[in-house]
């Protein structure tokens, strides 16, 4: 070999290697028209008409990285407003990210998907707190009612979020301490009777079973009918029941108000750590690694629902039906966390959350293949319509329409196996499975 | 001819480029070892299973218990150290293969084509005179040492990598590889946050371009290693093949093992005339030649018959070979596909009806349940096993049939296994494995 420092060759190659960086930099832009949603080569009516209908959440494909015209992550009627001046030859500013379908899926996801969940979360919490100091001062039918709505509705927020618990919501732990199942009674009961949980602080000493929000649901809910829940919290002993009640919804509060700021642009700001994966350290080492954990966190929400949630219950995997396997049995809620939790992966599919419009993974896989992100589409929408089909509660549906609730275990396993054997491969994820090198 | 040919392989070459194999293969061992302890494979692996997918007749090959999996790694290391400083080479060599040989029979699930290259190379050195030069034997017992080794030695260790080279393009001598460009399409696509580059990445030339040269790689670099004239160059490409594997896929030490093991085609005086070592004696001293005689040279041509013919028994198996994987293992089908499976058994009482399932999940660890997915033979054997636990808990009409689906290299899942066959009798493979419905495999 040569080993002159300017032989041909050699500046043959840095030539070549330039040229291809070059290429690679500049290649997707060259091929792409800012705000050419149909792809023709320019924008005209049709790509503006086109990005409206995108932005109304009407079925139609409409990329991201040439629809997002004032590149803010979202498809807006702003988008559409610009790229219809512009095709009117009116003066419009169209400026398309080059973030990539990767990167841009993970911000659109972190401003139309992740940020607004949870500031939801957020202000579902801040609700319950209210509503339970409203009962704990004065238990009545009426305010037990709004604590039990209250509860819920901060239940389906949460719920909305798990297909994307990544980042601060795994390494804050979370999920242990306001959702942890199943709790142990007893130990809630014998915690209470202590009476040593006086405020939110106290909270923190518990372990997880005697924590959040089942804890707050066995509270709230019995058996034996809103009497006796009433009794039990205005009762004799009952300063101790309301002050733990009190408690468990100020913790919960707090930790749904630090995860949150963990993702506020203003402070925590992860959204940006997770769309410059690789680029600025953090948790991820690199864009795949983000993308990988993302989709494994889809499929693993898939998988919970699937197995623990309706397979397991239904005696599919061996003893029988069996109601007690429910996670959420006392308040009725066991077929609203199924379902809260499939809509949670929808919206991260999708990359929409009422009203907003963005990118999502399947934009993503419509890039590398239209037809699986369809396939995908509707074994997701047919998942969430055989949950739906299953009445509440759950516990009831177990024994009375069985039938209803495997047909629902089918749904969501066929939804699952296209994740993990068409999308996962074609996305490229490495689905999480430990082990060793490959090859 | 055939004289020349044996003369020449007879012929004295210098050690030392078996030396510097030896040393970087003991090296890079230490680093494979100690990369178990540092991932906490040995407890994933090893440990935490309760139930191992063992080789035919190998079933007897398990785990140690307590902490002996721990000592076993921390010997292996110990062994591998040996082997670089030379120290009881041949010993230390033929106990390290055992021992990393010995670890990866015990679970199917566990394997992987380099991991069979390192057992292959460390019984190579265990027989190969790798002791001669720059090793504590040499220094220990002069009498031993020696600056030259057979040029069949050398050539042993050629021979070797080249099958895996050889092997390894043929595989990818397929329709998925060269006409659909997977699965390198799905791999490369989900590196497109690399830097400078990653944009190339997502595109389908590149793709493509990427598979054409991968194939002619590991089709041409044999001869282009082995001819003088284009050997540096060679070389290059194997360092910048090599690289980008390592730096696209997560195939630990493969690539660098492959960098530090094809310098056995640079004439064998090469360390010696990098590192400015006075040259090899003129008359060098070959004190084992006559103890060896002719069966080393015997031994190490039936090995290699063995592995030529290793890989070309999936040519007797029917069907698609990635899909149904006859003849899958030990045959260098290095990176030739992505395939990814699911399976759900059901499990039946002949005798009371009663029917219940399996998610393989719950029973295995989250790696295994992954690998039994897309290999036949081990849902096989764990069927067998559900029966047989089924069996003990007083089900003895047991029957097991399997919902298992797979994906192949970007084609749609489809079942993999035909749900209507009792896997206790399955009967002949050709029946129960269902054909992939895609064409071109």
């Amino acid at each position: 070999m040569s080993r002159r420092p300017d032989s041909p060759w050699r500046r043959r190659a840095a030539a070549a290697v330039l040229a291809l960086a070059v290429l690679g930099a500049g290649g997707r832009a060259a091929a792409q028209t800012c705000g050419d949603g149909t792809g023709d080569g320019a924008v005209t009516q049709p790509d503006a008409i086109r990005i409206l209908r995108a932005a109304a959440a009407l079925p139609v494909a409409c990329d991201l990285g040439v629809c997002d015209v004032d590149d803010d992550g979202r498809l807006t009627t702003d988008d559409g407003v610009a790229a219809l001046r512009a095709a009117a030859g009116l003066p419009a500013t169209l400026r398309c990210g080059d973030l990539g379908p990767r990167r841009g899926m993970l911000r659109s996801l972190t401003v139309v998907v992740i940020l607004p969940a949870y500031r939801a979360l957020d202000q579902a919490a801040a609700a319950l707190v209210a509503a339970v100091d409203l009962l704990a001062a004065a238990p009545a039918a009426d305010t037990l009612a709004a604590a039990r709505a209250a509860w819920r509705a901060e239940r389906r927020a949460w719920k909305r979020t798990e297909a994307f618990r990544l980042g601060p919501s795994e390494t804050q732990r979370t999920d242990a301490r306001i959702d942890w199942s199943p709790i142990r009674p007893d130990n809630v009961e014998s915690t209470i009777a202590a009476g040593s949980v006086q405020g939110a602080s106290d909270v923190d000493a518990l372990g997880a079973t005697v924590v959040g929000s089942l804890a707050m649901e066995h509270v709230l809910f019995d058996p034996a009918g809103d009497a006796a829940v009433l009794a039990a919290v205005a009762g004799p002993g009952g300063a101790d029941r309301r002050a733990y009640l009190r408690a468990l919804a100020a913790n919960l509060k707090e930790r749904t108000a630090v995860l949150r700021a963990a993702w506020e642009p203003a402070q925590g700001d992860f959204g940006e750590e997770l769309v410059n994966a690789g680029l600025i350290g953090g948790e991820f080492a690199s864009l795949k690694a983000a993308v990988d954990e993302l989709v494994n966190r889809v499929v693993f929400t898939a998988e919970q629902v699937e197995e623990l949630k309706l397979a397991d219950p239904l005696g599919l995997n061996g003893g029988g039906i069996d109601p007690t396997r429910l996670e959420s049995p006392r308040s009725g809620s066991s077929r609203a966390d199924a379902l809260d939790e499939l809509l949670g992966i929808r919206d991260v599919y999708l990359g929409r959350r009422a009203p907003e419009v963005g990118g999502g993974i399947g934009g993503v896989l419509a890039g590398v293949s239209p037809a699986l992100d369809e396939q995908v589409r509707r074994l997701l929408a047919e998942a969430i319509a055989a949950v739906r089909r299953i009445p509440e509660p759950l516990s009831a549906s177990l024994v009375a329409r069985p039938d209803l609730v495997e047909d629902a275990y089918v749904a969501v396993q066929a939804f699952r196996r296209a994740l993990v054997l068409d999308l996962a491969p074609a996305l490229g994820v490495t689905l999480t499975f430990g082990g060793t090198d490959g090859d | 001819m055939g004289t020349e040919w044996t003369r020449s392989l007879g012929a004295e070459v210098d050690a030392a480029s078996l030396a510097a194999v030896r040393i970087a293969f003991g090296l890079l061992m230490l680093v494979a070892v100690a990369r178990y302890f540092v991932h906490g494979w040995i407890a994933e692996l090893f440990v935490a299973p309760t139930y191992f997918f063992p080789y035919a007749g190998l079933a007897w090959i398990r785990p140690w218990p307590g902490a002996g999996m721990y000592l076993h790694f921390a010997a292996l290391g110990i062994l591998a150290l040996a082997i670089a400083a030379g120290y009881r080479t041949r010993a230390s060599a033929a106990l390290f293969c055992v021992g990393f040989t010995w670890v990866h029979l015990i679970d199917k699930t566990n394997y992987l084509n380099h991991y069979y290259l390192i057992s292959l190379v460390a019984g190579l050195l265990a027989v190969l005179p790798a002791d001669r030069a720059a090793s504590l034997d040499a220094r220990r017992r002069p009498e031993h040492a020696a600056a030259t080794v057979p040029a069949w030695a050398v050539w042993a260790l050629r021979a070797q990598l080249g099958l895996v080279y050889v092997f390894g393009g043929i595989a990818k001598l397929h329709p998925d590889w060269l006409l659909h460009a997977q699965p390198l399409k799905m791999w490369l696509g989900a590196s497109a946050g690399a830097p400078l580059v990653g944009p190339l990445l997502e595109t389908a030339w590149m793709a493509y371009l990427c598979s054409w040269a991968g194939v002619l790689f590991d089709l041409s670099i044999v001869p282009l290693l082995l001819w003088r004239r284009t050997r540096p160059f060679a070389y290059a490409a194997v360092i910048v093949f090599h690289l980008l594997t390592a730096w696209l896929f997560p195939i630990g030490m493969f690539p660098w093992i492959m960098i530090a093991l094809t310098t056995v085609f640079f004439a064998p005086d090469w360390p010696r005339r990098w590192l400015r070592l006075a040259p090899r004696p003129a008359v060098a001293a070959v004190p084992e030649r006559a103890a060896a005689g002719r069966l080393v040279p015997a031994f190490l041509a039936v090995h290699l018959i063995v592995q030529i013919l290793l890989p070309l028994r999936a040519l007797a198996a029917p069907g698609a070979v990635l899909w149904r994987e006859d003849g899958f293992r030990f045959a260098w089908r290095v990176m030739v596909m992505e395939k990814n499976g699911l399976v759900t058994f059901r499990l039946r009482d002949g005798a009371t009806g009663a029917t219940w399932t399996v998610d393989p999940r719950r029973r295995l660890t989250p790696l295994q349940a992954r690998m039994m997915a897309t290999q036949p033979d081990m849902i096989l054997a764990f069927a067998r096993v559900l029966a047989a636990e089924a069996r003990a808990r007083g089900h003895a009409a047991v029957e097991v049939r399997a919902d298992a689906f797979a994906a192949l290299n970007g084609r749609p899942a489809q079942r993999f296994v035909d749900p209507d066959v009792d896997l206790l009798d399955p009967g002949p493979r050709a029946g129960w494995i269902l054909p992939l419905q895609s064409a071109d495999s």
